[in-house]
């Protein structure tokens, strides 16, 4: 059953990808929002969200909260990992395959990153 | 609150390995963070006025976790991973970075072992960020008095990497 499929069908990939970026912390956060009056589109000014990521976010949230005949904040550590999955599954099949130079030059790259040193200064 | 106005000296944020190194290569390593003065878990306090979730002792220790293989359901390294993609996507948009260097990041968030997602604490003086905080408009905050902060383009010179445990 494709549901979150169905609702992102016809929009471009980076507001699909905002949205379920958006949706993610709306899942992750339920609990607190009310708590905390955490605004969960909150980010940097050059990162804010377009309004169409807005609107498909939300329309993601109603999507998931009415299959599931019920609001985030209520549930369980089961279905939110099932959601989370869900969206991950999604969204990282999103962009079409890169080209061959492409792939080469990440896996170079890949190669060479690095744990940043720590410095420990000791007292003499 | 500001991050002017707050009296804290330190701000503290969590960042995974592989940000840090995507940071330093294709954004001239000038790294966006959230952050907050509160460093540890102070729930009950009054004057604690972020979720746990937001706690970067909290986020570290689950990113350090799943890199262990401690919980195997990794939701923070995935979402580690699209927020990577979601950064390059508006670096694009942006013109910071061209079509071919976003495929790049794209498959690189997508290909990395979750070993590269071991967190880095970074220790950041505040008077050093306050240049780098962009105040978001109150009105579109919903609560004022949090103390979260978000920084952008902040350079390495500013804050220090520590490793915990």
């Amino acid at each position: 059953m494709k549901i979150l499929e169905n609702v992102i069908e016809g929009f471009e990939i980076p507001d699909i990808r905002a949205a379920f970026y958006y949706l993610s912390r709306y899942l992750k956060q339920a609990e607190a929002i009310d708590e905390y009056e955490k605004d969960f589109f909150e980010d940097d000014f050059q990162s804010s969200p377009s309004e169409t990521a807005k609107k498909l976010t939300f329309s993601l949230i109603e999507c998931i909260e009415s299959n599931a005949d019920k609001k985030a904040s209520e549930f369980s550590d089961q279905e939110y990992l099932y959601w989370m999955d869900s969206i991950n599954k999604i969204e990282s099949e999103l962009d079409p395959e890169p080209s061959l130079k492409t792939r080469r030059s990440a896996e170079n790259i890949i190669k060479e990153l690095y744990f940043p040193e720590v410095e420990i200064k000791k007292n003499k | 609150m500001s991050l002017k106005d707050i009296t804290h000296p330190i701000l503290y944020s969590t960042m995974t390995t592989l940000a840090y190194n995507v940071n330093k290569k294709y954004y001239g390593d000038k790294h966006y963070m959230w952050c907050t003065p509160y460093f540890g878990s102070d729930f009950e306090s009054p004057h604690f006025t972020v979720p746990p979730s937001s706690s970067p002792l909290e986020i570290y220790n689950i990113l350090k976790n799943e890199v262990d293989g401690s919980d195997h359901h990794n939701t923070k390294i995935e979402l580690n991973r699209r927020g990577i993609r979601k950064g390059a996507s508006i670096m694009l948009t942006l013109g910071k970075i061209d079509q071919e260097t976003h495929d790049e990041i794209v498959y690189i968030s997508k290909k990395t072992k979750d070993q590269l997602f071991r967190p880095l604490l970074c220790v950041i003086s505040r008077l050093d960020a306050v240049p780098f905080y962009k105040k978001v408009d109150v009105k579109n905050r919903a609560n004022p008095l949090s103390h979260e902060y978000i920084l952008s383009d902040l350079p390495q010179s500013a804050f220090d990497i520590i490793r915990i445990g």
